[in-house]
């Protein structure tokens, strides 16, 4: 009973919250006197378009007519003020949208957050930024998921879509940060009355970790992204000749595999990741210091080297694995015949087969 | 400093710390790094680029390295060049100080404080939100009030996007309704917040 008075207590303010930005929108899109480098306008719009569609998702956990009509008001009333502005404003706005959403932005804003970790500020007090990261994740599902979107608004800065793989790698690439923050993702989720239903099922998949866990984890993904790097340009260095072509579309190949294959890829990124030199002990029979050794399980960026000839011999890869990712990339339906013959060209570079690389570019020539 | 105010009907005092690192950490995060973001400038009547050098002066002469993003109030009590610090921000402290005061002050013309327990910190708490998006917070113990903080609104979702925004920060009233919906979406998380009695309801609404 308390839960019920709670949530329809929540679903009030989540409705003032979109009244209060549509209205403020509605205002500022009517003064002239802005000038022509202020994005206030802007700001307004995504922010109305983001309590609006947050209101209407809540909505959807309650019954009652008098809900869709309030939810219909709303949209009524931003769908009027959107219909009025001139193209000049959209395609201000379009430029806004897709720096707001941008993958630069989400990065930045999570490096942010590490160096907090990193100063050891209390979890507390970066609570605000990981609410930040949340609902920049929350509006761009929001923007581009049907059931929650808007007529008027399906055709609009159609290029927001494109920015989807992108940012959900940032997001997936530091999920175990999310979890970090458990208590802050609940709180988020909770208050904006996030439904448990198949299009918001990200929001209930974290579990809170340790501090030691999540080290760990920060680590490995240290790791993974030193190893990513060697591979870029380990095989950046070996295009020459007809397979510099690669070269163009290289991050976005290395990238699709990493997605569409994660088990070939942590099979690979395993050998490109650089190995950590073993320190050598100067007395033997000494006993060992086990906290200076547990210090030393904290990688360090000085303490690695990275092998600069993998792509000859990393026959180590599981081929089984490597076959299974060369047909995956055959039988893929997201790509087309050009991108198909450059992921391929990227995938047998990784494990060392220039031959049939260059096979496969010479009969696209 | 001891000041007294009338909250809830009621007369209180409450106390403004003295010690320096306390007056130089607080006013070089808000009124100084965040002059324009948190609205500062709307009430202390000193030049951006007054502003700056100051900042510039802390950076040059007293080698402040003070990064906002990682500091804590530990950075100035450590630092050796607080006491001069002290001295050449005075003019800011002083009006840091009077803009708490009036906050305080006329928070009851139109009541907008709440008390609530912040079960994280352990610690009961009271805050005033004023008419143009200022925030004070104040511990409580045994009826004592101890004043912990005083900042602006700060529009932070769009700080790194290197965008203007300068009609929405010059308002006033976006600045006071944004803080209002701003902490009542913090007084949802019951987690961390419990106990939260809003005087007067009615204040705590966006307002036209």
């Amino acid at each position: 009973m308390v839960k019920i008075k709670e949530n329809v207590f929540n679903l009030k303010e989540l409705e003032e919250a979109a009244y209060y930005h549509i209205r403020t929108f509605n205002e500022y899109a009517s003064d002239f006197s802005i000038e022509v480098n202020d994005y206030s306008c802007e700001l307004l719009l995504q922010q109305a378009l983001f309590h609006l569609q947050v209101f209407k998702r809540a909505v959807t956990r309650f019954k009652g007519d008098e809900l869709i009509k309030i939810n219909n008001n709303l949209e009524l009333f931003l769908k009027n003020t959107f219909s009025e502005q001139k193209e000049s404003f959209r395609k201000k706005y379009s430029i806004f949208e897709l720096k707001y959403y941008s993958k630069d932005r989400i990065e930045k804003l999570l490096t942010i957050v590490k160096n907090k970790i990193e100063a050891d500020i209390n979890k507390v007090n970066i609570e605000d930024d990981i609410h930040l990261l949340l609902e920049i994740k929350d509006g761009y599902d929001l923007r581009i998921n049907k059931s929650f979107s808007f007529d008027w608004l399906t055709n609009f800065n159609t290029r927001i879509f494109e920015l989807k793989d992108n940012l959900n790698r940032a997001y997936s690439k530091n999920y175990f940060l999310f979890n970090y923050f458990y208590e802050s993702v609940d709180s988020y989720r909770n208050a904006q009355l996030i439904p448990k239903t198949e299009d918001c099922k990200w929001w209930f998949t974290f579990k809170p970790i340790t501090s030691t866990l999540f080290k760990k984890n920060y680590n490995e993904m240290i790791m993974n992204e030193l190893g990513q790097k060697a591979l870029l340009s380990v095989l950046s260095t070996n295009m020459t000749g007809k397979l510099k072509k690669l070269k163009k579309n290289l991050v976005e190949n290395v990238n699709w595999i990493s997605e569409k294959s994660k088990e070939a890829f942590s099979e690979i990124i395993e050998v490109y990741k650089p190995k950590q030199v073993q320190p050598v002990y100067a007395t033997y029979g000494k006993k060992e210091d086990l906290r200076s050794i547990q210090e030393q399980s904290v990688p360090i960026r000085e303490d690695f080297v990275v092998p600069h000839q993998l792509i000859q011999d990393n026959t180590i890869i599981n081929q089984t694995i490597i076959e299974d990712l060369i047909e995956l990339i055959q039988e893929s339906d997201e790509v087309d015949e050009i991108r198909r013959k450059e992921i391929l060209a990227t995938a047998y570079l990784i494990i060392g087969k220039i031959d049939i690389a260059l096979k496969l570019l010479e009969n696209d020539d | 400093m001891k000041l007294d105010f009338i909250l809830n009907g009621q007369e209180v005092s409450c106390f403004i710390p003295h010690d320096v690192s306390w007056k130089t950490y607080h006013v070089t995060k808000h009124p100084i790094i965040n002059f324009e973001n948190e609205g500062f400038y709307l009430f202390i009547n000193k030049t951006e680029k007054y502003i700056r050098s100051l900042r510039e002066k802390q950076i040059n002469a007293l080698n402040c390295k003070i990064d906002i993003n990682k500091g804590k109030q530990l950075f100035c009590k450590m630092c050796k060049f607080s006491d001069k610090c002290v001295v050449e921000i005075d003019q800011i402290i002083k009006l840091y100080i009077r803009l708490i005061k009036t906050v305080l002050k006329n928070d009851h013309n139109k009541s907008r404080n709440a008390e609530y327990l912040d079960n994280i910190n352990n610690k009961l708490c009271l805050i005033i939100l004023n008419n143009h998006g200022m925030t004070a917070i104040m511990s409580i113990r045994k009826d004592k009030y101890q004043l912990l903080t005083l900042y602006g609104y700060q529009q932070n979702n769009t700080n790194e996007m290197g965008l203007s925004f300068k009609s929405l920060l010059g308002d006033k009233l976006w600045r006071t309704n944004s803080n209002i919906l701003y902490w009542k979406k913090r007084f949802r998380n019951k987690k961390r917040f419990s106990n939260v009695k809003k005087e007067i309801p009615s204040n705590w609404e966006v307002s036209w």
